[in-house]
């Protein structure tokens, strides 16, 4: 449990990763009713269909809701305490779990704009992460 | 995100007061280094047996939660086929069933559901477990379950800080502040000081100040804002109401229930601040044909002192984003008008994992009884039980009164 967990990448989730390894966010969305659909699915969570089409977002949002953990889950994360685990609201709508990364722990808050950033793990795998839109200090890099 | 399309019929087939838990035992809350899985049902079997006239042949169905399930693995998930044989019962009604902390109250409503349908006569309930120490990789292996294993469980989740995104979030659009939050935890304890029972009862009353100092786990939650991890177990007879009547003359009629499932993961929950709780406790209160007025006591699931503030809403107690307000009157403590959490919660009676969900019940049945001792509250006629299991996924409340 020294390093942090990596996904099962399956035929379902590998186009996720895929994008995801190139730093771009890409979710299903539906070609009947247009919902945008999280986690990776077989089927519409609105209407059931089954014709989704993998579709680039803007990679922004806010945060919904945090936690700034002191303890860490395990030792994997013993060198990140405190950190952020967080729920991230996409522009597009969907909620995502992610840790909020490079933000001074007092400017956490609900609502704070955010934009994707992506975390290198073993292999070079790389998973999604958020952080601040407007890096405090620092002149922000576009993705 | 579809609500189930089916409301008025659902509760309809259920008379209220068709069936009662008999009778409730539960082991002192604590550490049974020297019980394995199956011992530790044992010990809640014989205490059981030693302490109510019930003979195993009054048993005719089992109901088992799984031990193992807070340590992200089942020891074995056929125990009520184990506990049958180990009874020498061949029941018409069994199984192992898991709804996390829900489990028990989801137990108590399949066995009423059943006794009614006169599927069977008595059915044993029975729960034992043990807490994983956080350390030893047990709040890893239960976030697995706990989260999405392959997305959410990436970021190094476990149960306090998934918890905690629904406390934030309340928190922020309620206004709550963590010294309401303590003012829980305080208000508990003091209810676990008149358990004799209760783990944390040597350690005296508590204060606001002590929580606000503990130390930090996962915003907004302290140390004392947690529960306390232990071993433990219960077993509750649900039973018909001549057999109830035979075996203890003033059993816990079963008047209502209700039960419901919104989400697996937190952070796909649709709603924070209106909860599973809600539904279920509408429907618990649709079939007693009460309302959160008639309900003298409550026992709460309070995995966190957060939970209480949010389900004294959830239960119809106070308006939206008054639950912080329900603590600052010191409405649920020793003394106030509606008593919560009367055996000292999960905070300060003890958090026994696998089995956490039947204290409450215990507690709630205990009251009705007549049977709670020197923290007996009056009057005592109705009282409303509510647990839930996973990341307030999945929620059992239960209406229990003293009438037939
Ligand atoms: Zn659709």
């Amino acid at each position: 449990m020294n390093e942090k967990p990596l996904p099962r990448v399956t035929a379902l989730t590998r186009p996720f990763w895929d994008a995801i390894q190139r730093e771009e966010l890409h979710l299903q969305r539906c070609d009947e009713c247009s919902a945008w659909v999280y986690y990776p699915s077989a089927w519409c969570r609105a209407c059931y269909s089954a014709r989704l089409t993998w579709t680039p977002c803007a990679g922004t949002g806010s945060v919904y809701s945090f936690s700034i953990v002191h303890y860490p889950q395990s030792e994997a994360f013993a060198a990140d305490v405190p950190y952020v685990l967080a729920i991230i609201e996409l522009t597009e709508g969907p909620h995502l779990m992610t840790n909020l990364v490079n933000c001074a722990l007092d400017d956490v808050r609900i609502g704070l704009p955010v934009r994707m950033s992506v975390e290198a793990r073993a292999g070079g795998f790389k998973v999604p992460q958020f952080e601040p839109a407007q890096r405090s200090g620092r002149q922000a890099t576009p993705l | 995100m579809h609500e189930s399309r089916r409301a008025a019929p659902l509760t309809n087939s259920f008379r209220p007061a068709a069936a009662a838990i008999a009778a409730v035992s539960e082991l002192k809350p604590g550490r049974y280094p020297d019980c394995d899985d199956r011992e530790l049902y044992h010990q809640v079997l014989r205490k059981f047996l030693s302490e109510w006239p019930v003979s195993p042949r009054d048993i005719d169905g089992l109901l088992a939660s799984p031990s193992g399930m807070a340590a992200g693995v089942s020891s074995n998930i056929f125990i009520h086929e184990h506990l049958g044989e180990d009874l020498g019962i061949r029941p018409v009604f069994s199984e192992t069933i898991n709804a996390g902390g829900a489990t028990h109250g989801l137990m108590v409503q399949r066995a009423a559901l059943a006794v009614a349908a006169g599927r069977a006569e008595g059915v044993l309930c029975i729960a034992a477990g043990s807490f994983p120490k956080v350390r030893e990789g047990g709040a890893a292996a239960n976030a697995r379950m706990a989260c999405h294993p392959d997305f959410d469980f990436l970021y190094g989740p476990f149960i306090v800080p998934l918890y905690a995104q629904a406390a934030t979030r309340y928190m922020h659009e309620s206004g709550t502040t963590k010294e309401q939050l303590a003012k829980v935890a305080v208000a508990t304890r003091a209810w676990a000081l008149q358990n004799p029972d209760a783990l944390m009862r040597e350690r005296g009353p508590l204060t606001v100040r002590d929580v606000l100092d503990s130390r930090p786990i996962a915003s907004p939650f302290n140390l004392l804002d947690c529960s306390v991890p232990c071993d433990g177990g219960a077993a509750v007879l649900v039973a018909s109401p001549a057999l109830a009547r035979r075996l203890n003359p003033q059993p816990a009629f079963v008047l209502g229930c209700g039960e419901a499932h919104t989400h697996a993961n937190i952070s796909q929950a649709t709603d924070l601040i209106r909860m599973g709780g809600a539904i279920a406790a509408e429907q618990a209160y649709r079939m007693a044909g009460l309302t959160p007025a008639d309900i003298n006591l409550a026992e709460l699931y309070d995995s966190f002192s957060f939970n209480p503030v949010l389900n004294v809403e959830n239960m119809g107690f106070v308006p939206r984003g008054e639950g912080g307000r329900f603590w600052d009157a010191g409405r649920g403590a020793p003394g106030g008008d509606l008593p919560i959490n009367t055996y000292g919660g999960l905070l300060s009676f003890g958090h026994t994992g696998d089995a956490s969900g039947m204290s409450m019940i215990v507690e709630g049945a205990l009251q009705i009884m007549g049977r709670a001792g020197g923290r007996q509250v009056a009057p005592a006629k109705v009282a409303l039980v509510h647990s839930y299991g996973n990341i307030m996924s999945e929620h059992s409340v239960l209406i229990l009164g003293r009438q037939s």
